[in-house]
């Protein structure tokens, strides 16, 4: 029985050991899991087919919001709608009754949206939701070349290369003539726009949204560029984008950018920032033949292409990324659309058989490139790392770039190690070599608990005490960094003479640190009353503003100087005992030996025990390192999480433990910022388990080496 | 004498001054650091005189003094807490010393706390009735208006009561159609109770009159306290720091948090870190009997090693993350959907709640017990375990007898050690659970009595909020230092007694180890 249970425990004891790696390598697993899907490489899969009747060629197609079915519009005028799920014709309506116009020229703006030019000189444009909708409608002298209706009801159109934009005419003007059609028109009242430019051998054509912005390309390989303004004006400029025919223009969905393709099968994005000149910000991977079609996406930055071969692929403003070629196998395609909710694009081949693929790219904006890289994003003049997780606009293109955050975790760390590794060490050296037993038996614990302190307590006092008082006493403060070095030199001096007397020394021992309260009290109160002349005469009054304006620099109330010492507070006591421990642990033979050669008490330190202890001190830092690195609350309470790089100590950080917490309830589980947020945390995790294990490893060496003696 | 100066600087003695000038630095950023949290969180509930001041200009100001800003050794500006937010729109005022030309400390002004827009300052009307008079002197009302107010108290809940069982009856209506009139008929009586309460309490009204002479019509059951700082003797404002300590530790938070008590949040607090305890203590005492017991030397126990110490190196934040991810959206959306579907999509553990915050946090706390377990079964001398071999026990049996007994102390020092990281951490709570402002708390008289899915409150998470969401910092200054003071208070309580437990425990063994 007692044997039994002995088995037992020792079983249910190991299993404690078990679930000790289970869940450090849980939490590991789980975290990255959730992070991963990030990067599964996007999918276009064909999902269903069907055939459409070959009576006439088949200009545009799409489908609706459900993908329950899809439309095809021909050049006799005919919307069909396929039941997809019963693989039947649902309905066929006829755009015109009474003409036998064809449809000579089609123009999708966005999914469902499309602008018919008809052979007799009429221009409309539908709507295609279950049912297709004329929302437009007007009566040219001859069939525009290209035709684009736009907000308003405006009409772009462009006939032996001249750009007319004209808005609707009167209502009066136009009774009578509907009666052929199937459908009303809806017609509302606008400020009437008549505007015509001249362009050159116009071959691609595209209108932003809002119908402010125009773009046309020509076959010299040149863009032309319009922008309206509200008071009726416009700015055009000319740019060379290509060597060949342009042969697709369209605008990105945000219209801040437009895709240019070429008859080379050159694809690339331009965009004109403040009124300039367009320029290129983005390459893609070049189609193998020219570029045919250019399909917008309606609620995000998907967009994507038909080539002359019919070949066609999925592409990702972004991250310039192109999301998969699908060569034509049967048929060549000729019509492309991408779905109402850019989940699946529609295609039409020469055999007339239309396909829906399905689209599988939750996380298509992220990539190592996107995460990792500059990028050129929309709105920027170059490329950059920012972190802009949200904005207040839909057609906002989300920036992710972790580098801001990576910069922030370590410009905090650098700060906080730069104040805490000379002062911890320095302590901890004068504790265990030179401080009396009962002070050490005090200091020890002392530091222990002071570890124990929770973050948020010095997050507190470094964002609301710290904070104030840097900003009112940032001059006296850089001025006692000056002031502490010269007074405690010049009292070097003065007490070197003073040794002289055997009482001072032997007062002095084991005394150090409370004999230089004084000095630094003495050195705050000089820089103190240096602040206002030093101010006055260096800085003009002002040292903010000074710093401002001759520097270049924001004085940012909530800085890295604070950060620094916030952090500074969580691991001091860390690296302070570890280092002390270090230095307590080498055998006293070592330093005995040295003085009893005739070595000073800091020859033996500095020669002697500092070498031997070396290895624990850099464990020590590299824990340190590790603490702040993954400190959350006072980074923050005590920065204003801004993701800037910057090394200036005058402004703030965000970083990556800050940024999971300060982004995480704004994300919706298992959205691209969601993982996102999932991969800071790897990354974390990663460095933390770098550190751990270069510190393990250090302290291993120690041990092996001091293990014998 | 020559030889004696060269010395000094030969031998190095000033790099050992550079040392001692670290300790110094550290000590005396310690010491401020501490010295302050606990004066401004000591004087922080303190009540402060109350000035009046008279401008250059004529104004008249009433308000505490709370800061004095010097400049160039000269009183620059002083900051005045002059309350009457709803009179003023703000509660906080500078004033320019220059400006100042007479300050007075009256006797007879007074500061009313209110339930709503902070305190008031300012004088008891002489065009008030007798007993309103009266009432400000010996708090003659008070019986009746607390009486009045506790009736009001009952009404209110009898009437949600019944509203609730009106809800529950429309759900299946036309069966409970009488039922539905019954509670009609009794929430409409009610009301009209209630209203004729607050009609009786309407009654009974003070008007003061701010220092600059505004008249404010005051609602006497509006009013927490009243007392006139400037008449008020040392123990008097003694009994009343104590009064508002007492009300810091048991009341309940109000406006927005700035103002009461942190008492939910202490609970709260307390509730997570013993729910954390009771789930992760018993694993991480298994795991540490494995290392210091059980565990030979292998590849398993290095595992083991490079687990715990990783463990105890992850941010905080990162188990918060994981707690999201793997307890929230992963056991707690399927908890929900097994046992919970009807009040889906309304999720019950699918969401942040105490128990996956505990949860979180155990996993955090775990190598903290790890360690001290391990270290305390390695502290007993090998005679002990030896002994008991020889005398025929087998594995478990020298654990149960000899050695989980004589480690028994350590072991609840690591405990303590624990549960002091758990009650001062907030980053993987903001992620799982803690809320600014709970509803009520998760331990009531109604069944299952402990409600491990409710959000809660937490100190930590407390003081972050009010330092840094806070609408109206400098209202809520006082009450977030005391709050800090009275975590870290906590908080070092517990380390300093398990540390102390801990080296003296240390000694004792030391001493019996040589035996």
């Amino acid at each position: 029985m007692a044997r039994f249970a002995d088995a037992c425990a020792t079983w249910v004891i190991k299993g404690g050991g078990l679930l000790v790696i289970a869940a450090t390598v849980g939490i590991l697993v789980l975290i990255t899991a959730v992070a991963l899907p990030l990067f599964y490489t996007a999918g276009v899969q064909q999902s269903a087919e069907q055939h459409l009747p070959a009576s006439s060629a088949v200009l545009a197609a799409g489908s609706d919001e459900h993908l329950q079915t899809l439309y095809s519009i021909d050049t006799q005028g005919r919307v069909t709608v396929y039941n997809l799920a019963g693989r039947s014709v649902q309905r066929t309506y006829r755009l015109r009754f009474a003409s036998s116009a064809t449809i000579v020229a089609i123009a999708s703006e966005r999914a469902a949206h499309h602008t018919l030019v008809w052979s007799d000189g009429v221009v409309s444009a539908i709507d295609v939701n279950a049912t297709p909708v004329l929302l437009y409608r007007r009566q040219l002298p001859r069939p525009p070349q290209f035709a684009a209706v736009r907000k308003n009801h405006i009409l772009f159109a462009i006939a032996n290369d001249v750009l007319t934009i004209s808005s609707p005419p009167a209502p009066q003007d136009r009774q009578g003539t509907e009666e052929d059609d199937l459908f009303s028109v809806i017609e509302e009242e606008r400020p009437q726009l008549d505007l015509s430019f001249q362009l050159t051998a116009v071959t691609a054509f595209d209108v932003s949204a809002d119908g402010t912005k125009i773009v046309a390309g020509n076959a010299r390989g040149e863009v032309v560029c319009i922008e309206l303004d509200a008071s009726g004006g416009s700015a055009m400029t000319r740019t060379k984008v290509s060597d060949v025919t342009v042969t697709a223009l369209q605008y990105v969905y945000g219209d801040s950018s437009f895709i240019v393709g070429d008859s080379e099968g050159q694809l690339t994005a331009w965009q004109a920032t403040q009124g300039n000149e367009p320029v290129r910000f983005k390459t893609f991977t070049p189609l193998p033949a020219a570029v045919r079609v250019l399909s917008k996406a309606g609620r995000s930055k998907f967009f994507a292409t038909l080539d002359a071969r019919g070949g066609m692929a999925l592409h990702f403003l972004t991250g310039a990324a192109t999301i998969g070629y699908i060569p034509a196998t049967s048929g060549a395609r000729h019509t492309l659309a991408l779905a109402p909710r850019d989940n699946a694009l529609i295609t039409v081949n020469a055999f007339n058989t239309a396909s829906l693929w399905k689209i599988d790219a939750p996380h298509a904006e992220i990539s190592f490139t996107t995460l990792m890289q500059r990028i050129w994003y929309e709105g920027y003049v170059q490329p950059a790392y920012v972190w802009q997780s949200s904005s207040g606009t839909d057609d906002f293109e989300p920036k992710l770039s972790l580098v801001p955050l990576i910069f922030g975790t370590f410009k905090g760390t650098l700060y906080a190690m730069l104040l805490v590794l000379p002062l911890a060490i320095a302590a901890a050296v004068y504790t265990s070599q030179f401080a009396s037993q009962a002070f050490k038996a005090f200091i020890k614990p002392a530091i222990e608990v002071l570890a124990s302190l929770p973050s948020v307590v010095i997050g507190f006092l470094a964002a609301l005490w710290l904070a104030p008082f840097l900003q009112n006493f940032l001059v006296t403060f850089l001025l006692s960094l000056i002031t502490l070095p010269l007074i405690f030199l010049l009292f070097l001096f003065l007490w070197g003479q003073l040794r002289n007397f055997s009482c001072v020394e032997r007062f002095e021992r084991r005394r150090e640190f409370m004999i230089l309260v004084p000095v630094v009290i003495v050195a705050a109160i000089s820089a103190y009353y240096l602040t206002s002349p030093v101010e006055h005469y260096f800085f003009r009054g002002n040292f903010s503003t000074w710093l401002y304006d001759v520097v270049g620099m924001q004085y940012d109330q909530r800085n890295s100087i604070v950060i620094a010492f916030g952090l500074g507070f969580a691991v001091t006591p860390i690296i302070f005992s570890i280092s002390e421990d270090s230095l307590d642990s080498i055998p006293k033979a070592l330093p005995l030996s040295s003085l009893a050669l005739g070595a000073s008490r800091w020859q033996t330190i500095w020669r002697v025990v500092l070498p031997s202890a070396s290895p624990g001190i850099a464990a020590a830092a590299i824990i340190g390192l590790g603490r702040a690195v993954g400190e959350t609350m006072i980074v923050l309470m005590a920065t204003g999480n801004t993701p800037i790089i910057d090394f200036s100590p005058f402004n703030g950080m965000r970083t990556l433990a800050a940024n999971i917490a300060v982004e995480v309830p704004e994300a919706p589980v298992n959205s691209t910022l969601y993982r996102t947020l999932f991969l800071c945390a790897v990354v974390l995790f990663g460095l933390t388990f770098m550190f751990n294990t270069a510190a393990e490893l250090v302290r291993a060496s120690l041990r092996k080496r001091y293990g014998n003696l | 004498m020559a030889t004696c100066k060269k010395n000094f600087w030969r031998a190095g003695e000033p790099w050992v001054w550079v040392s001692a000038a670290g300790m110094t630095a550290v000590m005396l950023m310690t010491i401020g650091f501490f010295a302050i949290i606990v004066i401004n969180g000591l004087s922080s509930l303190w009540p402060r005189d109350v000035a009046r001041i008279v401008t250059t200009s004529g104004a008249v100001i009433a308000g505490e003094i709370i800061e004095q800003e010097f400049r160039h050794d000269k009183l620059y500006r002083l900051q005045l807490k002059t309350a009457n937010r709803d009179v003023y729109g703000y509660d906080f005022k500078w004033i320019n010393a220059e400006t100042v030309r007479e300050i007075s400390y009256p006797p007879d002004i007074y500061v009313l706390e209110r339930v709503e827009y902070g305190n008031f300052i300012g004088y008891l009307a002489e065009n008030n009735p007798p007993s309103i008079k009266q009432h400000f002197v010996s708090e003659t009302l008070r019986p009746k208006i607390k009486a009045l107010a506790m009736r009001l108290d009952t009404l209110h809940t009898s009437v949600g009561t019944y509203n609730d069982q009106l809800r529950a009856a429309e759900k299946n209506m036309p069966a409970e159609q009488e039922n539905i009139r019954r509670y009609q008929h009794l929430i409409a009586e009610q009301n009209q109770q209630v209203e004729a309460l607050e009609q009786e309490l309407d009654t009974y009204r003070a008007i003061f009159i701010t220092a600059d002479g505004k008249e404010k019509n005051l609602r006497l059951a509006d009013l927490m306290r009243f007392y006139q700082p400037d008449s008020m003797s040392l123990v008097a404002k003694t009994v009343h720091y104590a009064k508002k300590i007492g009300e810091l530790l048991f009341d309940e938070p109000r406006e927005a948090n700035m103002e009461g008590g942190v008492f939910p949040a202490a609970f709260g607090t307390v509730l997570l870190v013993f729910i954390m305890s009771i789930t992760s203590f018993p694993f991480g005492v298994l795991a540490g009997i494995y290392l210091g017991v059980y565990a030979g030397q292998g590849v398993f126990l290095q595992l083991v090693r490079v687990a715990v110490n990783n463990l105890a190196g992850i941010p905080s934040i990162v188990f918060g993350i994981f707690g999201l991810g793997f307890f929230i959206y992963g056991l707690g959306s399927g908890i929900d959907e097994l046992f919970f579907a009807e009040t889906l999509p309304e999720p019950t553990f699918g969401t942040g709640g105490l128990l996956w915050a505990s949860l979180s946090l155990g996993l955090l706390t775990m190598p903290v017990v790890i360690v001290a377990v391990e270290e305390a079964l390695r502290a007993i001398p090998s005679a002990f375990r030896d002994s008991s071999s020889a005398l025929g026990a087998t594995r478990l049996q020298t654990l149960w007898r000899v050695l989980l007994p004589a480690a028994s102390p350590g072991i609840l020092t690591g405990f303590i050690l624990a549960m002091a990281r758990a009650a001062g951490e907030v980053a993987p709570l903001m992620i799982t659970g803690v809320v600014k402002l709970a509803p009520s708390l998760p331990l009531d008289g109604t069944f299952p009595f402990l409600h491990l899915d409710r959000k809660f409150m937490h100190l930590g998470f407390h003081i972050y909020d009010i330092a840094c969401q806070s609408p109206n910092i400098e209202a809520a200054k006082p009450l977030v230092y005391a709050s800090t003071l009275l975590l870290v208070v906590i908080v070092l309580l517990m380390t300093s007694s398990s540390v102390w437990m801990r080296n003296y425990l240390r000694k004792k063994y030391s001493v019996s180890s040589g035996f």
